[in-house]
């Protein structure tokens, strides 16, 4: 890919007040319009990086750019550009979905097509409900629509699909898909393998801190087969959760 | 469509005050504290001040005497209203009662009460009371002799050289009720302005709906203002309904002015809203706001006038409690609305709540986290 790149990160580190590490010098550049995934296990840094990338965290040291934008200069400017989903992502219960979009709408400054974003995401039935009452597949995809509600050039989602039923995984495949090919720039993170293979352009992967390979899906096997690496058990044409889709079906459990 | 940027920043803030006051409207448990728990305090208040028009006795009538006299004295004891008589037939059943406090004395009309010698009806009426109901005693004896000398004096034709008149204060239109009714909207003031922010905030952070909102450029001081205003609409429509209610059942009397009650209100409210906002925008969860806002809120509750009048305190406490951030707003608001006074007479109060004011909001500020 030769376009610009709208996230640039350099030797970013973070270190926190009672002297842990959480994030030790990574350096890594988003492309515009790429899915971008951060792999790792849990406690590898990956939500701390987002966040610092988000101007919700202080950084300690490195220097993140955003689409021109300095992020510990200008943390406001960023927000205005990026759209974001944190992991737990909750909203104020007794407002309806659509109160809560204009709101959100409003933080930036803007007023929002509140159905067409609903349709988007596929909850324009649950328009007057309250976010309490969704199922946690339509909240992940109502927290989507309330981070795209100003049009962001980023979106950051952390861990979108953890806890949600295969169905409802793949549904909100089809959603990120959908709007990457909107052409907006997706960072995601997760656990799961499976996920970054199926959307990611390319990945990344943190363990203790650090970026310990980055590349597409398919060069890093490539690279870990020509190692000699022989999977321990024969690989199958399909795996068990084909299989629970195909008796299950793909629609939508809620 | 983009806006200036002052535009801007009233915007978000009016969209998100929009969004806070339907949420608060739909929460039956902010209504509840907010409008119906003061509304049920009120009318417990009413029922005990407004049913006490002036103080009565519960007597019983024991006539042992036959003699036409005795009987017209017996049925004007019962049309008095300083009387509530009991219709005990027996001296010893009304002993019972009287041992029982049921009863607070016991008039006795002796056999030869109303006897007629040298040309007049005489008697000795006799009233019994227990130890424990001295003071009642002694004031139904003396509510005896009062309607005994205004007969002497009509039998024997002389004008007594010395007199008492009194008179009651209720000449210029004050109930109790009128006095307490200002304590209620200072318990309407904490409910919305305390209880219900060191509830909500640490609530909201729990669920992580706060720290959602801090990924969007909204300002704490926005947040603030919208949440303030929407509290405030609350507490207007809650002091609204108490003050129908007041009036069109408990008689309540407005001396001052209107307008100026609901600025003044209004003004307290803003000052009150800041304690909790202190209080519930710092604290990460219940367990720390919990005790904080019960230190805050306590010494508000029970030494600024809630729910008795601070002139009744020792004058060393009212010094004291003078101080306490609830205690001008609910004294101003009772010179308003008891005594008529003008804004021009509230200004040690003003200064008062114009000082905390200042302190609340700039903790406030500072303390505020959205996580």
């Amino acid at each position: 890919m030769s376009k610009q790149p709208i996230l640039t990160v350099t030797n970013l580190s973070k270190t926190y007040d009672n002297d842990f590490q959480a994030v030790k010098g990574i350096s890594f550049e988003v492309e515009q319009g790429e899915v971008f995934g951060i792999l790792g296990p849990n406690g590898a840094g990956k939500t701390t990086t987002l966040e610092m990338i988000e101007g919700l965290k202080d950084i300690t040291g490195g220097v993140v750019i955003v689409d021109g934008i300095n992020v510990a200069e200008h943390p406001d400017k960023v927000k205005e550009i990026i759209g974001v989903q944190p992991q737990s992502s909750a909203f104020l219960d007794e407002a309806k979905l659509t109160e809560t979009l204009v709101a959100f709408a409003a933080m930036y400054g803007n007023r929002v097509d509140t159905m067409s974003l609903l349709e988007k995401v596929g909850l324009e039935a649950k328009a007057n409900s309250y976010p309490e009452k969704l199922s946690g597949g339509q909240r992940q995809r109502f927290s989507i629509a309330v981070a795209l509600v100003h049009k962001p050039r980023i979106l950051f989602l952390d861990e979108p699909t953890t806890g949600l039923d295969p169905q409802a995984r793949r549904n909100l495949w089809d959603l990120v898909e959908s709007i990457a090919k909107d052409g907006v720039t997706v960072i995601l993170t997760t656990h799961y393998m499976e996920e970054a293979q199926v959307l990611c352009n390319r990945v990344a992967i943190m363990d203790e801190g650090k970026i310990v390979a980055l590349d597409k899906p398919k060069h890093l096997i490539d690279q870990l087969l020509k190692r000699g690496f022989k999977p321990r058990v024969e690989v199958l044409a399909a795996t068990l959760e084909d299989v629970f889709i195909d008796l299950t079906g793909k629609d939508l459990r809620e | 469509m983009k806006f200036m940027a002052s535009n801007r920043y009233l915007f978000t803030t009016w969209q998100l005050t929009i969004l806070f006051t339907k949420r608060y409207f739909r929460s039956r448990v902010a209504l509840f504290f907010s409008i119906l728990f003061p509304l049920i305090l009120l009318f417990i208040f009413g029922g005990i001040f407004g049913s006490s028009s002036g103080t009565s006795f519960n007597v019983a009538v024991i006539n042992q005497s036959q003699s036409d006299f005795s009987k017209t004295f017996e049925k004007s004891l019962k049309s008095t209203k300083l009387f509530k008589v009991s219709p005990e037939a027996t001296i010893g059943a009304a002993k019972t009662k009287l041992g029982k406090s049921e009863l607070d004395a016991i008039i006795v009309l002796p056999q030869d009460f109303g006897a007629i010698s040298d040309g007049y009806p005489r008697g000795k009426a006799n009233v019994l009371y227990s130890e424990s109901g001295a003071q009642a005693g002694s004031a139904v004896g003396s509510v005896l002799n009062g309607m005994f000398i205004g007969i002497n004096s009509q039998l024997t034709k002389i004008d007594p050289p010395f007199q008492v008149t009194s008179q009651s204060t209720k000449a210029n239109g004050l109930t109790s009720f009128d006095y307490s009714f200002t304590g209620l909207i200072g318990f309407s003031l904490l409910g919305i302005g305390i209880f219900g922010p060191i509830n909500t905030l640490p609530a909201l952070k729990k669920s992580g709906a706060l720290s959602r909102m801090r990924t969007t450029p909204l300002k704490p001081l926005q947040f603030i203002i919208a949440y303030m205003v929407s509290a405030l609409s609350a507490g207007f429509v809650s002091i609204a309904v108490l003050f129908l209610v007041a009036t069109t059942f408990f008689h309540f009397h407005m001396h001052g002015n209107f307008f100026l009650f609901a600025l003044y209100a209004l003004f307290s409210g803003i000052m009150i809203f800041g304690f909790g906002m202190a209080v519930g925008g710092w604290a990460n969860d219940e367990k720390q706001s919990a005790p904080l806002g019960n230190l805050v809120s306590f010494p508000m509750m029970f030494l600024s006038g809630v729910f008795f009048p601070r002139f009744l305190m020792p004058v060393w406490l009212q010094h004291i409690s003078a101080l306490i951030p609830l205690s001008p707003a609910i004294d101003g608001l009772r010179m308003i609305a008891t005594e008529g006074k003008g804004i021009l007479d509230l200004g040690p109060q003003l200064g008062i709540m114009g000082v905390w004011t200042v302190i609340i909001y700039t903790i406030a500020f500072r303390v505020f986290r959205w996580e």
